[in-house]
């Protein structure tokens, strides 16, 4: 009988000989005799031990690793802290406090003129200002606010005409936009996307349903590309995003907005 | 000794726990199990470690320092006066000077984005004020509640080096938020009369997004805006998608720089707290490449 022989790896398992429960099995590479090999409970439970411990160790390793990848910013931002940067060097000699003090005195005129240039941006007349997250409208002329309200500002719809032909978004555009025109009782004549909107067909470019007074209210103010700032019949939609691009005030919104506003003012929209 | 330690543990861990503390008992006293685990262990953090800190390290001592250059006569005199030994009065009005430049510099930029037609973004931290800006006119001023930056600001702003890289105003190159940029809502034309007034019929809703925003601007800059209201439930749940995308968008930027060889730029951040409508308002309001002017 042949036995391979096992290494005393632990102490707590020295399987040196086949005990009572070994599994001994035929070696047909030695000639004339059938040798058995073994495969003990204990290499095996060695082996899982092993796996056990390796796969713990990475498991656990690729875990922590993670974590430290997540925090490395935070590492990086605490090295910061601790250790300060570097320095400029400096090869220029000692400089004195009145060269100093005089390049102060520089600087804060340059400043002083930079703010006033900043402030001369200000429109110096009555200008418009649309909040279109909100839906609200502020009046102002320089820094003083005249008139604040809600108004109503684009959907952010897209709307697919059936046959996908055809699509529209309604939003409000962005921006510093000025008056273009003024109307007294406008006419609103409807783009066709208004026809597709109420499940109608388009009619001709010129045809006479296009066109529709009343709905706009008394006054709109054309800010160019084709929107407009105008009233509207539903006052209970006021504040909400439902217009199709254009700015819809109240009526007493409107009239105030339509008489501190003149053609050439300036709308600033975001 | 161990023995009677190991009774105790025993004897105090629930069995839920035991399971927990069996794990490191160490493999039943195998030697060789216990070099394995603390072996591979080891190994992945060893990895992480070496990309994070040796390689870094390694790669900044391979590239060579900018020569120092000649400051022209009085443009850069704080700069230059950096590293003296100064006296108290002197370091107080380099202090000020410092300050006033990086006004200046603040200034400048907000005139030099008046000359785009796109909304911009101002941020005074010095004034505790963001402000929405189109043509040079504030269109839309918020409060900053609250707000917390990279300590490497800190460093940057006492030696003076910091007015450089605040010299001109930065662009907006990513941005991702637990908010729609756009909150298009597609509609498909109704067939007929009868169905478009079924469609007119829907009630208009208002969305109250909790909001959290994350803005990649160019030369390294973070800005994080977070709502001070407290976030509901469902806008928890955003909140740590977010956070979790940013990770793994973070991750890939590192592995891929890493993965070439070269150092990682950590980003400079600059947290701030703004009421919920302000914040949706600056996020919804940029647009893509928006200039930023920053004052600190």
């Amino acid at each position: 009988m042949i036995f391979k022989k096992a290494k005393p790896l632990y102490a707590e398992t020295p399987p040196d000989h086949p005990s009572a429960g070994d599994e001994i099995r035929p070696d047909e590479n030695q000639s004339g005799q059938e040798a058995p090999t073994v495969t003990s409970p204990a290499r095996r439970n060695r082996g899982k031990i092993f796996f056990e411990a390796i796969s713990k160790g990475l498991i656990l390793g690729l875990i922590l690793a993670f974590a430290l990848l997540l925090s490395a910013p935070k590492l990086y931002e605490m090295k910061d802290a601790i250790f300060p940067l570097r320095k400029i060097a400096s090869e220029s000699p000692e400089i004195e406090l009145a060269q100093l003090t005089k390049e102060l005195k520089i600087l804060n005129k340059k400043i002083d003129e930079l703010a006033r240039r900043k402030q001369f941006m200000t429109p110096r007349e009555p200008y418009l200002i649309i909040d279109t997250s909100e839906n609200f409208m502020t009046l102002k002329n320089r820094d003083k606010i005249l008139h604040q309200g809600i108004c109503s500002t684009g959907s952010y719809t897209l709307l697919k005409a059936a046959d996908n032909t055809e699509q529209w978004i309604f939003k409000t555009p962005r921006g510093m936009l000025r008056v273009q025109n003024k109307i007294v009782d406008p006419v609103w004549r409807m783009p066709d996307w208004a026809f597709v909107e109420e499940g109608l067909p388009a009619p001709a470019p010129f045809a006479q349903e296009r066109y529709e007074s009343g709905v706009l209210g008394d006054y709109a103010l054309d800010i160019g590309h084709g929107y407009l700032i105008h009233g509207t019949l539903y006052q209970r939609f006021l504040g909400l995003p439902v217009t199709h691009g254009c700015i819809r005030l109240g009526d007493k919104e409107l009239e105030i907005v339509y008489r501190s506003l003149r053609i050439g003012s300036k709308v600033y929209i975001y | 000794m161990m023995k009677v330690l190991l009774k105790v543990i025993n004897k105090l861990l629930t069995s839920a726990q035991r399971r927990v503390a069996l794990f490191f008992l160490f493999f039943n006293g195998h030697r060789f199990a216990r070099l394995y685990f603390f072996i591979f262990l080891i190994l992945p953090i060893a990895i992480v470690s070496f990309f994070l800190f040796a390689l870094p390290i390694y790669l900044s001592s391979r590239t060579p320092a900018p020569e120092n250059q000649q400051t022209p006569p009085g443009e850069n005199l704080v700069l230059s006066t950096i590293g003296l030994k100064d006296s108290d009065e002197l370091r107080g009005i380099i202090e000020q000077m410092i300050a006033l430049k990086i006004k200046k510099a603040d200034l400048q930029n907000q005139l030099l984005m008046a000359k785009s037609d796109s909304v911009g973004l101002s941020i005074d931290l010095v004034d505790s004020v963001v402000a929405l800006q189109i043509r040079g006119v504030d269109v839309r001023e918020c409060k900053i509640q609250n707000y917390s930056m990279s300590p490497a600001f800190k460093h940057l702003k006492s030696n003076g080096s910091i007015i450089d890289w605040l010299s001109k105003p930065f662009v907006l190159e990513q941005h991702s938020a637990t908010l729609p940029k756009m909150p298009i809502k597609i509609k498909r034309a109704p067939k007929d009369t009868v169905e478009a007034k079924l469609l007119k019929d829907e009630p208009v809703t208002v969305e109250k997004p909790d909001v959290q925003i994350k803005l990649q601007f160019d030369r390294n800059l973070v800005v994080e805006i977070k709502q001070v209201e407290a976030p509901t439930a469902a806008g928890r749940l955003r909140n740590f998608y977010h956070y979790m995308q940013t990770k793994y968008a973070m991750l890939k930027e590192m592995m891929h720089s890493y993965s070439k060889l070269q150092p990682y730029q950590v980003s400079l951040r600059i947290e701030l707290n703004l009421s919920q409508s302000d914040s949706k308002a600056i996020y919804r309001a940029l647009p893509h490449q928006a200039m930023l002017a920053l004052r600190l």
